[in-house]
């Protein structure tokens, strides 16, 4: 929807869309330079030391093995959280009673500090990579619960008495008339589902892992390696990127192109 | 299972919880109704006299109610093929024309043609693929019609299904209607407000009190069919009617000619 509405502002400024992006990302490092030819610091290493540090760690370091490993883990946290908060969300969004019961319990794990879940996970099940997982996930759920049941509780009933009275069988009522109505519900849960998870994936790591990106920029925060901290975090960045454009867009295109 | 069904309804009493006082409304009382097989019967009353209730009792999704709703042979009405055309077309949004229409289908049948036939028999042929978004309000309307006929239904319920629409392209799918239900004979239950519909579709056509709802007059229109939209004939049996009962569309049976007097107010 906002392409649609930059797309004319952008050719009213005789630049299409794309290249003001393009633009204001050169901006961006322009301003970068600039910052670190002024403070001169190790502690703010210009764009071609961080570049240059992003291909040394690419091809003789272990980038490419944390990026890989940090990447399981954000995947394993989100199909988990998804699938669990996603099918909580129906139950309550349903069932009244359900509700009124979970839902004191929701309120409180909403407001645990994403910190007090990892390191409770990591107290209770030990330094180990299923306890990584549980706590990403735990901090994800709770959002995923309240979105898909906020979608489940504005279904549109009529729908459903189609299925009924064509005596549609449940397995198609549910995937057919049933699942397209929380689409969008579930495309914004797995937008900011990514962009919480993958931040929180970094402190979990940090705190009990050996390996993964955020282990990595524990590492280089004792060393002081300014340079291989911002190489890093731009690497998992792009890749992230690529994700949201590769993945998700097409997907929400997709899911949504009756509407056009 | 093939053939159309015959209908037995009996509500001796439909109320509704008003939330709002936590009182109670009652929408139909005392109503009974007998629909032989493979007959169009249209119900006629006043809007909010509790029809689009008994329609939703009729197919099942609503069961509170006392008293029943069966096929005359006794069985219940789920045992039947129902078919049902709601006031607006509700349609699945995110699906085809054609998925619209076979999702309604088993499967198993192996029906994948079935649905496309109807559809292009029904002048739609170049919209299969296209999202209802994309259709008129008439187009759609023909596309929920396909869908109730695809499954060949034993009971089709309709409930005012062109209200709304011009009346060209009403009186269109009302023709429609009527070839496809000529061709693929089926018991049919067409709710409207509007007297002329019902007098070109029905053979008979029973109106209903205001609220609480009963069966207020039962009256078997003989015209012969084919017939024609503009047929003169039907005015003058409207004209005929509305003579006889002048209060009839107000819920009210007529000073003259009162089957059931207690429906006075």
């Amino acid at each position: 929807m906002s392409r649609s509405e930059s797309a004319p502002a952008g050719t009213r400024a005789g630049l299409s869309a794309p290249w003001l992006r393009l633009a204001s990302f050169v901006l961006l490092i322009a301003v970068w330079e600039a910052s670190a030819v002024l403070a001169q610091s190790r502690v703010l290493p210009d764009p071609w030391r961080v570049a240059l540090t992003f291909w040394d760690h690419l091809l003789h370091g272990s980038l490419l093995w944390d990026l890989g490993i940090t990447l399981l883990r954000v995947i394993a946290a989100f199909v988990l959280a998804m699938i669990c908060g996603t099918a909580l969300g129906i139950v309550m969004g349903q069932r009244k009673q359900v509700d009124v019961i979970l839902d004191g319990w929701l309120i409180l794990f909403l407001n645990i500090p994403a910190l007090v879940t990892i390191i409770l996970c990591y107290v209770w099940f030990g330094l180990t990579e299923v306890a990584a997982i549980l706590a990403v996930a735990l901090n994800k759920f709770p959002n995923v619960v309240v979105t898909i049941r906020e979608g489940t509780r504005a279904l549109d009933r009529e729908l459903l008495e189609v299925a009924a009275v064509f005596r549609v069988d449940r397995r198609r009522t549910f995937t057919q008339f049933f699942l397209p109505q929380l689409y969008p519900y579930l495309m914004v849960s797995a937008r900011s589902g990514i962009a919480l998870i993958w931040k929180i994936v970094l402190v979990v790591e940090l705190l009990g892992r050996s390996d993964g990106i955020g282990f990595q920029i524990g590492i280089f925060f004792q060393m002081f390696d300014i340079a291989g901290l911002l190489a890093y975090t731009l690497a998992f960045v792009i890749v992230m990127l690529f994700i949201e454009i590769g993945l998700v867009e097409p997907m929400e295109r997709h899911m949504t192109r009756w509407r056009k | 299972m093939t053939g159309a069904a015959a209908l037995d309804i009996r509500i001796d009493r439909k109320t509704f919880r008003m939330p709002a006082n936590g009182g109670s409304r009652v929408a139909i009382e005392g109503l009974a109704l007998s629909v032989p097989a493979a007959q169009f019967l249209c119900i006629v009353g006043p809007s909010g006299c509790g029809k689009t209730t008994l329609m939703n009792l009729i197919a099942r999704l609503d069961r509170e109610a006392e008293g029943t709703v069966q096929l005359s042979d006794g069985t219940p009405v789920e045992s039947a093929r129902i078919a049902y055309m709601f006031q607006t077309p509700r349609l699945l949004p995110w699906l085809s024309v054609r998925d619209n229409v076979r999702i309604v289908l088993d499967q198993a049948e192996g029906a994948e043609g079935r649905a496309e036939a109807l559809l292009r028999q029904m002048e739609l042929g170049d919209s299969l693929d296209d999202f209802p978004n994309r259709l008129s309000g008439g187009m759609q309307r023909r596309v929920a019609l396909a869908r109730a006929f695809v499954t060949e239904p034993q009971l089709l319920l309709l409930d005012e299904p062109f209200v709304s629409l011009d009346l060209p392209v009403g009186n269109r799918l009302r023709g429609l209607l009527l070839d496809l239900w000529r061709a693929r004979p089926t018991t049919v239950v067409f709710v409207t407000h509007d007297l002329r519909e019902a007098i070109y579709l029905a053979d008979r056509i029973v109106f209903l009190s205001r609220g609480p709802s009963k069966v207020i007059l039962d009256e078997t229109v003989g015209l012969t069919r084919p017939r024609d939209v503009e047929d003169p004939a039907i005015d003058r049996f409207r004209i005929d009617l509305l003579e006889r009962h002048s209060s009839l569309l107000h819920g009210l049976a007529g000073a003259s000619g009162d089957q059931t007097p207690g429906a006075v107010q």
